[in-house]
C-alpha cells in the first residue's frame, strides 16, 4: 500500500540529511506507528509522504502509484491528517468537505451520505454547517479527519492525531482506524502515546537522527522484549540515558 | 508605561516593515518606494505648479490662507482614503488581539500604540506633501512681493506634524459606533465583510459629494474667455476662499501660518488638536475592547452562527472551479482580507468620478490631464491587486493542506490567477464607464483605456503571483501584515504607475511641446505607445510564464 524506498531528504543550509536512506512499507490492512524523538525525522518523513516536501533521492509509492511520477493518482489513494488540525476555517464543514470531495472527485451521489455518516459517527452533525472558525480544536480536529476519509483511502497517514482530543474522541479515532484497516487498508501513524500504540498499532517503526533504527511487529516485540514495556522498550533503542531498568527501581 | 513601550516598539517594527527581514530585502523596499515616489512626483508636481501660481494670485486677491488650507484638506482626505482599511485591520482584526488579551498590558496601552504608529505611518506621507506644499507656496507668495516670516515656518513645521491627528480622529470618530453595528453581523462572516465595503464606499461617495458641490461653483464660471482676465481669476480665487475657508480645523493653522489673527487662530486650532486627542482616548477608554475583537468566545460564535442550507452544498464542480470557489469564500468571509482586496472596486471609480469633476473638460489642456490622471489612477490600481500579490502566501499553513490535495500545480495557480484576473476586469471595467459617464474619455479612449487597463492587470497578476512563489511567506500574524511585510505588493505597484506616468507625460508633451502635432498624432502618440508598453507588460509578465511557475511551486517547501 505504501512503500517508500530509499528516501533521503536534506534541508538548505543543512549539513546533515533530515531523513537518510530510509525504507520502509506498510502492508494491506496493517496499522502502522512510527515513532521517534523529537527532531528524529518522522514529519519530514510524513510530509515528503504526503507531497508536502519535495525530495531529491529515493521512491514513494502508494498503491503501486509514484509520487513522483504519477502524484495525483498516488494522492487519490491517500487521506491526510495533519498535527495541526488545519482547514479552510472560514468555511463551513459542510462545504469544506464537499470542496473536498469535488478535490478527491467522490461522486455526487455518494457524498451526502458519506459526510453525514461520518458526522454522525464524530457527533459533529448539529456543528456541520456552521462555520470552522468557530469550533473547539478537538471539533475542527474531527473535520479533519472527516476530510481525510470521505474519499475512501487505501492509505490512512496521521501525523500526531491524538494530540488535544478528548477520551470519547479519542476512542471513536481508534475505533475508525481499526475499521479501516478491517476493510483491507493500511493506516500509518506517528505518535507519541506509547500506550495508545502499543494497543492499536500492528507492526512499528523507530526512527533516529534521520534513520530507521527499529522495524517489528508487535508480536515479535511482546516475544523479544517480554519484560519490556513499549516505552521502555522505545527509551532504550532511542539511548535516551536509559538502560532499560524502570525509573525508582533504585529507590 | 513599560508594557505601552514594549508593545509600541513591536508595532512600530512590523508596520514599517523591517521586523525579521534582511537586510537585502530592507534595502529592496526602500529602493521600491524610492521608486515609487519619483512616480508619484509627476502627478505631484502639476499640483504644486498650481499652489505655486495660485499663492501669487492670492497675494494679489487674497485667500493664501485657503490656498494652503485646500492642499491640507486634500491630503486629509486622501489619508482617510488609504489609511481607512487599514485602520479597521489594526484595530478590530489584528490576529494578536487574542495574545494581548492574556497579557497584562491594558487595552489603553494596546489602543495608545496601535494609533501611535499609524500616526507615524500617515506622517510618513503627510509630512513631505504639507512641508513641499508650504515651501511652494511661501515662494510663489514671496514672487509676488509677499515675504512670509519666522512665524509661517514655525506653524508650517506644526501644521506638517500635527495634521494627520485630524483624519486619524475623524476615521476613529466614525469606525468605533461604525464596526459596533457590524459586529452585530459577526455570525455572518459574509455579511460583514460586505457591510465593511459598502461603508467604506459611502465615505469614498460623501467626498465625492463634497467635489461634486466644489465642481457646481466652478461650472458657474465663464472659462470660454480667456483664463487670464480678471474676471476669471477673481471668480476663481473667489471660490477657493470661500471653499478653502469652510474647510475646519485646519484653515486655522493655516490662518495663523498667514498672520490672520494669528495668536487667536494658533490657540483654536491647537484647543481642537488637544480635544480631538483626548475625546478620541476618551472614546476607546469605554468602547475599544480587546475581547470582542479577538474572537475569543468561540462557542457564543457557533451557537449563534446562523444554519446554512445544506441541501445545495453537495454539488459537483470541476477542479479549477471548486479551487476558485474556496478561494473566493476565503476571502470574502475574512473581513480584514475581503476589505484590502475589495477595496479598489469601490475606491478607484469613486476617485475617477471627483477627478473628473474636479479639472472637468473645460479646455484642451484640463481635458487632457483629466484624463492622464485617470489612466493613471487605472493604470496604478491595476498594479495593487493583493488577490494576486499574496496568492500564495495568505494560504498560510494551509499551503500544507494543498500540496496534499490530488490538484495539478497548474490547477492552483490558475486557479488564484484567475480569480485574481476576474477582480481586475471588474475593477478596470467599471472605472472607464464612470470615466466615460463623466466624459473624461471619448469612445476611442474608452476602447484603448480598457484595452490597457485588461493587458496591464492581466500581466501584472501573473508577475505578483510569480514573485509570490519565489518568495513566499506563510508565517504572518495577519493579512496586513502580510500585505504590508514585503516589497511584493509594491513591485506590482510600481509597473502600474511607471505606465501611467508615460501615459501622463507622453500626453503633456503632446500638448505643449511638440509643435504642429494634429490632434489625431497627439491621441496616437499617447495611447499607441501606451498601448504597446501594455501589450509588452502583458507579453513579458503573463505569456509562456505558468510552466515556470509550476517549476517554481514544486521546490516551496512550506
Amino acid at each position: 500500500m505504501l512503500k517508500i524506498s530509499g528516501l533521503t531528504k536534506q534541508y538548505k543550509g543543512q549539513n546533515a540529511p533530515a531523513v537518510a536512506n530510509l525504507d520502509l512499507e506498510v502492508r494491506p490492512g496493517e496499522i502502522m506507528a512510527f515513532l521517534g524523538p523529537n527532531g528524529a525525522g518522522k514529519s519530514t518523513t510524513i510530509k515528503c509522504i504526503t507531497g508536502i516536501l519535495p525530495y531529491e533521492i529515493g521512491d514513494i509509492e502508494i498503491c503501486g502509484y509514484n509520487l513522483k511520477t504519477n502524484p495525483i493518482e498516488a494522492k487519490m489513494h491517500m487521506g491526510f491528517v495533519p498535527d495541526n488540525h488545519v482547514t479552510y476555517e472560514n468555511l463551513t464543514a459542510t462545504d469544506y468537505l464537499n470542496f473536498i470531495c469535488n478535490i478527491y472527485r467522490v461522486p455526487v451521489s455518494e457524498r451526502k451520505e458519506r459526510i453525514d455518516e461520518l458526522a454522525e459517527l464524530m457527533s459533529l452533525t448539529q456543528a456541520m454547517n456552521k462555520p470552522i472558525n468557530s469550533f473547539s480544536h478537538g471539533m475542527k480536529q474531527k473535520v479533519s479527519v472527516i476530510a481525510a476519509l470521505v474519499h475512501k483511502p487505501k492509505v490512512w497517514i496521521l501525523d500526531e492525531p491524538m494530540t488535544g482530543l478528548d477520551p470519547k474522541s479519542a476512542h471513536i479515532l481508534k475505533e475508525l482506524m481499526r475499521r479501516h484497516c478491517e476493510e483491507g487498508n493500511s493506516v500509518f501513524f506517528s505518535s507519541h502515546v506509547l500506550e495508545v500504540v502499543e494497543k492499536l498499532c500492528d507492526r512499528l517503526a523507530i526512527i533516529k537522527d534521520g534513520q530507521l533504527i527499529e522495524v517489528m511487529s508487535m508480536d515479535e516485540l511482546r516475544d523479544k522484549k517480554s519484560d519490556l514495556s513499549l516505552e521502555e522498550f522505545f527509551l532504550s533503542v532511542t539511548d535516551s540515558g536509559f538502560d532499560g531498568e524502570s525509573y525508582g527501581s533504585e529507590a | 508605561m513599560f508594557n505601552f513601550l514594549s508593545l509600541f516598539r513591536l508595532d512600530l517594527s512590523f508596520a514599517f516593515g523591517f521586523k525579521g527581514a534582511s537586510r537585502k530585502e530592507i534595502i529592496k523596499r526602500i529602493a521600491l518606494m524610492a521608486l515609487i515616489c519619483v512616480c508619484f512626483a509627476v502627478p505631484l508636481f502639476f499640483v504644486f505648479a498650481i499652489l505655486y501660481f495660485g499663492a501669487q494670485l492670492s497675494v494679489v486677491y487674497g485667500g493664501l490662507a485657503e490656498i494652503i488650507n485646500i492642499v491640507f484638506f486634500a491630503m486629509q482626505l486622501m489619508m482617510i482614503a488609504i489609511f481607512l482599511p487599514s485602520y479597521v485591520s489594526v484595530v478590530f482584526f489584528s490576529k494578536d488581539n487574542e495574545l494581548l488579551a492574556s497579557l497584562p498590558i491594558g487595552k489603553s496601552a494596546i489602543f495608545s500604540s496601535r494609533m501611535l504608529t499609524m500616526y507615524l505611518q500617515m506622517s510618513a506621507v503627510s509630512l513631505p506633501i504639507t512641508l513641499i506644499a508650504g515651501i511652494v507656496t511661501a515662494c510663489g507668495a514671496s514672487a509676488a512681493g509677499y515675504g512670509v516670516g519666522a512665524v509661517f515656518w514655525i506653524l508650517l513645521l506644526l501644521a506638517s506634524i500635527t495634521i494627520p491627528i485630524i483624519p486619524l480622529s475623524l476615521i476613529t470618530l466614525i469606525s468605533f459606533p461604525v464596526m459596533k453595528f457590524v459586529s452585530l453581523f459577526k455570525a455572518n462572516s459574509t455579511l460583514k465583510s460586505v457591510l465593511i465595503l459598502l461603508l467604506y464606499g459611502v465615505i469614498m461617495a460623501l467626498i465625492y459629494y463634497g467635489v461634486v458641490s466644489f465642481q457646481n461653483y466652478v461650472n458657474n464660471i465663464d472659462f470660454s474667455s480667456d483664463l487670464t482676465s480678471n474676471n476669471v481669476i477673481m471668480e476663481l480665487m473667489l471660490i477657493v476662499t470661500k471653499f478653502g475657508g469652510y474647510m475646519y480645523p485646519s484653515i486655522f493653522i493655516t490662518k495663523a501660518m498667514t498672520g490672520v489673527s494669528a495668536g487667536v487662530n494658533f490657540g483654536i486650532y491647537a484647543a481642537i488638536i488637544i480635544g480631538l486627542i483626548a475625546f478620541v482616548l476618551l472614546l476607546s477608554k469605554f468602547f475599544y475592547s480587546i475581547r470582542e475583537s479577538s474572537g475569543s468566545n468561540k462557542k457564543a460564535d457557533r451557537d449563534s452562527a446562523p444554519q446554512v442550507d445544506s441541501a445545495h452544498a453537495h454539488k459537483s464542480m470541476p477542479v479549477r472551479l471548486a479551487l476558485m470557489r474556496k478561494e473566493f469564500l476565503c476571502v470574502i468571509r475574512e473581513s480584514q482580507l475581503a476589505l484590502q482586496t475589495f477595496a479598489p472596486i469601490v475606491i478607484l471609480p469613486v476617485l475617477i468620478v471627483v477627478y473628473s469633476l474636479m479639472f472637468g473638460k473645460g479646455n484642451a489642456a484640463q481635458a487632457t490631464m483629466t484624463g492622464e490622471i485617470s489612466f493613471f489612477l487605472i493604470a496604478m490600481i491595476s498594479g495593487v491587486n493583493v488577490m494576486s500579490t499574496i496568492a500564495i502566501s495568505r494560504e498560510g499553513e494551509k499551503f500544507a493542506l494543498l500540496k496534499t490535495m490530488p490538484v495539478t500545480t497548474k490547477d492552483i495557480i490558475l486557479s488564484k490567477l484567475w480569480l485574481a484576473d476576474i477582480l481586475s476586469v471588474i475593477v478596470v471595467v467599471v472605472s472607464v464607464i464612470c470615466a466615460a459617464a463623466c466624459g473624461t474619455f471619448d469612445w476611442a479612449e474608452s476602447l484603448i483605456a480598457l484595452t490597457c487597463g485588461i493587458l496591464i492587470s492581466l500581466g501584472i497578476n501573473c508577475f505578483g503571483i510569480a514573485r509570490d512563489i519565489k518568495n513566499p511567506n506563510f508565517r504572518f500574524n495577519n493579512y496586513k501584515e502580510l500585505v504590508k511585510k514585503s516589497s511584493k505588493s509594491l513591485a506590482p505597484m510600481l509597473v502600474g504607475l511607471a505606465i501611467g506616468v508615460v501615459n501622463m507625460l507622453l500626453g503633456t508633451l503632446s500638448l505643449y511641446l511638440i509643435q504642429g502635432l494634429s490632434k489625431a498624432g497627439a491621441f496616437w502618440l499617447k495611447w499607441g505607445v501606451t498601448l504597446a508598453l501594455s501589450v509588452a507588460i502583458f507579453i513579458l509578465f503573463r505569456v509562456n510564464r505558468i510552466k515556470r511557475m509550476c517549476i517554481d511551486f514544486e521546490k516551496i517547501e512550506g
